[in-house]
């Protein structure tokens, strides 16, 4: 792991490194800094991370499984805030204008009839991508 | 920096609108100063992480800002050429090779650190550039998410007390630290705090965050960026340069605001008056300049090619020449030998076996051969026209088979088969030459027509072409109409197609009785019934009245001033379309402006993405607005203690710092509370960096006590457990079951 110290910049070995005089890539400024180029006293060289890790589904998962957990403690599933009660505004898919149409077809709400023809003229799989936009998609498998 | 102070100043390219470059990379800044790590070694200086899913602050504790700021991401790969394992964080990656950035990686999985891997380089590297050249002797202050699990903050606790030895922890809410940061005082309030990946509201209660009754609705900046790119996307499907993430998310940082009444200034985004309020984004593009071809330069290369042609012309007229040339010398002495048959039996027969000949006919045949064809070239050299071709000869014809040899026979025969050719042939060319007489008796009927009565005859094409017009329109609709399953020709179409099968039905009873086979096929007829059923009827036709509405276009446009072609009227409706005018503007789509074609416009998209905290439904969120989830959370309180809390309602975090976004929510606050209550709300002064300095705050020296008792030790941390966390006002609550 250690290669070199913390004051070298390798600009002898970087010349070495390129005979046939080809450009090499430019940096702005100095050479990035890579990690695995330096030392690090500040470690515990005995110690190793774990390189596997649980998704945050399955940490939730492990908290979920738990009996004896009240149902207001603030656990980070339990905080997620609820549906709206009141009714969803309609906006045009298309245009992001309000809507006051829905086309019976493809579900998709529109602005007038121009969005209409526009949204006739698209593929079923265009027409799935502006309803995924909404996560309205219908996804068949 | 200076990146960005250019790419904001506007270019005036149009009248009337705002024109901005988007930048091509991202932007970044590395302190080049090292820190003198003894002082703050033997000082213990508190060292404060705020690791954020976007951005790390860490630095000192008595520092007035953050050492170090860097987005968190991580590069790791191995270089080819070198086969040297790399590791890039944060700006680093920016200053590498581009493909460093092609897999960025993050510890994070959504608000909540997963990856004690990718952790530890970040920490690598915070103690790499704090220039810490020993071991660490500083108690560490770090933040972490509302209602972190304990599963993540055991990973972090683990990293740092086992693999950097720190001496001790405080962990903190990152949005808490904030609202301390901003508040001399911790008592009462509400804190609504829009980070990267989540926005969370928290009432504060008697100097403590109260975490049972806080929310989180899942959508942060990134979010909002990922949602402009899709957005944009469908917007331009055919957008010839790809859009980044890092390009979305400045689009959204930099020209979005929040609306302070959404519905309405949709209204007037709708209007065409709106367009000059449009921001334009020109995204780099090397102009392609077409080749200006004057008239002068086009004569030229007819020229050319022409000169070209003659010289091809005049080679194959020699090479043809030479050809005869030959030919006519082989002839003479083929010519020779013939005349040498009678005076010399040997010689000739000698000859014969030089020119490869086998016998006496097939030089004749030959000789033949060769004459004709010098005849021919001769007279096509001197311009003859050989066209009168006499009409073959079949005299054997009428003879009665019985009159003739064999050989005779096998003539006829072959003489019928020329007969019948040529005669289909001369029919052909009779009814070609007809039509072609035909046409041009029309054309010229038409023209007299036309110079007889000039208003009649246009009149008489208008009525045409309107005709055509409406034939083409209507074929497109029931063509539209048959896509969609419950319009009435689909449904008489399928009746028709029930009816066929219903024919099927009787046949199929007749064969189960055994009186009939399945004959389908046999008869061609029988296939035409998949043309009637066919959706698409008249391809043949709708070519041939497509060429004849052409022909009526040009002649219209040639005679009649006024006329508009079709093609011009759809293009100008287009213009007109919502869609159009809010992509491209009100001049529509030019596919001879280059820059229009490398440009996206800004209008729904500016107010649309910060609306999103308010109607998370836009994007498909089942969740309550940010005002909404703030109501349920007061309601949960006394009324005097609601009256407390609405003094200090809070606003911090990355997403929050959209324009009028405080003004909005003050007027939507206004209207869930009762008439005439006193409430007030804050701004973070910096919304990136206070939950630094809150927690740098907290850390001081003149806090120093509860700072202490606030702090994670090595010996806790092995007793009490590795998730272990000790409570105070900006903290989680340690829950262990």
């Amino acid at each position: 792991m250690v290669e070199d110290t913390l004051n070298s910049s390798g600009t002898t070995s970087e010349k070495k490194r390129n005979p046939f005089g080809k450009k090499k890539k430019e940096y702005v400024g100095e050479p990035p800094l890579n990690l695995n180029d330096y030392e690090k006293p500040f470690k515990n060289a005995k110690y190793s991370t774990p390189k596997k890790y649980k998704l945050l589904k399955q940490i939730l998962m492990m908290d979920r499984n738990k009996t004896d957990v009240p149902i207001d403690a603030p656990l980070y599933m339990n905080i997620e805030a609820p549906p709206s009660v009141y009714p969803r505004k309609k906006y045009c898919d298309i245009t992001g204008l309000k809507a006051i149409y829905t086309d019976p077809k493809s579900g998709l709400r529109y602005y007038d009839s121009t969005v209409y023809k526009y949204i006739q003229e698209q593929t079923q799989s265009t027409l799935q991508g502006y309803l995924g936009l909404r996560n309205a998609a219908v996804n068949l498998k | 920096m200076n990146n960005i102070i250019n790419n904001d100043k506007m270019n005036v390219l149009k009248e009337n609108e705002r024109i901005y470059k988007i930048s091509n990379d991202y932007n970044y800044t590395i302190p080049d100063t090292l820190t003198n790590y003894e002082q703050n070694r033997t000082n213990h200086t508190p060292l404060v992480i705020d690791i954020g899913t976007s951005q790390v602050n860490a630095g000192w504790a008595t520092d007035s800002s953050p050492y170090l700021q860097f987005p968190t991401i991580v590069s790791k790969f191995k270089d080819r050429k070198t086969s040297k394992n790399v590791i890039y964080i944060g700006n680093e990656i920016y200053r590498g090779e581009t493909f460093s950035r092609s897999n960025l990686r993050s510890p994070y999985d959504s608000n909540v650190i997963i990856n004690p891997e990718l952790l530890e380089y970040m920490m690598d590297y915070i103690f790499l550039k704090l220039n810490v050249n020993s071991t660490i002797e500083n108690p560490v202050v770090m933040t972490e998410t509302l209602c972190n699990p304990n599963y993540s903050r055991k990973l972090v606790s683990e990293l740092m007390f086992e693999c950097y030895n720190v001496p001790s922890i405080c962990y903190g809410i990152d949005s808490l630290f904030s609202y301390y940061q901003n508040n001399s005082s911790f008592d009462n309030g509400i804190v609504i705090s829009s980070g990267n990946h989540s926005t969370h509201v928290i009432p504060v209660v008697d100097n403590r965050g109260v975490l049972n009754l806080s929310q989180r609705l899942n959508y942060g900046g990134y979010e909002a960026a990922e949602y402009m790119l899709k957005q944009l996307q469908f917007k331009y499907p055919t957008f010839p340069s790809r859009m980044t993430n890092t390009q979305a998310q400045e689009l959204t940082q930099k020209y979005c605001h929040v609306s302070l009444d959404y519905s309405k200034e949709l209204e007037k985004i709708s209007k065409p008056e709106s367009r000059k309020d449009d921001i334009v984004i020109q995204f780099p593009y090397t102009p392609v300049i077409a080749e200006e071809i004057d008239e002068e330069e086009l004569k030229r290369r007819e020229q050319q090619r022409k000169e070209q042609g003659t010289r091809l012309q005049k080679q194959a007229a020699k090479q043809r020449e030479e050809k005869l040339k030959q030919k006519v010398e082989y002839l003479e002495e083929l010519e020779k030998l013939i005349k040498l048959k009678d005076e010399d039996e040997e010689a000739f027969k000698d000859g014969l076996d030089e020119y490869e000949m086998e016998n006496e006919d097939d030089l004749k045949k030959t000789i033949d051969k060769l004459s004709a064809y010098i005849i021919k070239a001769n007279n096509k050299k001197l311009g003859i026209e050989e066209e009168i071709k006499e009409k073959p000869v079949f005299h054997l014809l009428d003879i009665p088979d019985d009159q003739l040899t064999q050989e005779e026979k096998n003539q006829k025969r072959r003489q019928k088969m020329l007969k019948a050719s040529y005669e289909a042939r001369e029919k052909i060319k009779k009814e070609k030459e007809e039509e072609r007489l035909r046409i041009e008796k029309e054309k010229k009927e038409d023209e007299e027509r036309r110079l007889r009565d000039p208003e009649g005859w246009l009149k008489n094409i208008h009525i045409q072409h309107k005709e055509i017009l409406q034939k083409i329109q209507e074929r497109k609709k029931r063509k539209n109409q048959l896509t969609d399953r419950r319009s009435q020709v689909s449904q008489s179409r399928m009746r028709s197609i029930a009816h066929l099968a219903d024919n099927e039905e009787i046949a199929s009873k007749r064969r189960r009785r055994g009186q009939d086979e399945d004959t389908f096929g046999l008869n061609d007829d029988d296939w035409s019934i998949y043309r009637t059923i066919n959706k698409d009827e008249h391809s043949d036709t709708e070519e041939e009245e497509e060429n004849q509405f052409n022909h009526l276009e040009e002649l219209l446009q040639q005679y009649d001033p006024n006329f508009i072609p079709q093609a011009v009227i759809e293009k100008n409706e287009k213009k007109k379309t919502i869609i159009s005018q809010l992509s491209y503007g009100l001049d529509g789509y030019n596919e001879d402006d280059q820059a229009q074609q490398y440009q996206m416009r800004l209008n729904v998209e500016q107010i649309r993405i910060p609306e999103v905290l308010f109607q998370p439904s836009i994007v498909g969120i089942d969740q309550a607005g940010i005002i909404e989830i703030v109501n349920d959370a007061l309601k949960q309180f006394s009324q005097e203690q609601q009256n407390k809390m609405v003094k200090n309602i809070f606003l911090t975090g990355g997403n929050i710092n959209y324009p009028n976004m405080k003004q909005r929510i003050i007027n939507e606050i206004r209207g869930i509370l009762p008439y005439q209550t006193i409430f007030d709300v804050k701004q973070a002064s910096n919304p990136i960096l206070d939950s630094w300095k809150g927690a740098a705050k907290w850390s001081s020296i003149s806090n120093q006590e509860q700072f202490r008792k606030s702090c994670i030790t090595k010996q806790i941390y092995d007793e009490y457990g590795h998730d272990y966390l000790i409570e105070f006002p900006m903290s989680n609550r340690y829950l262990n079951f």
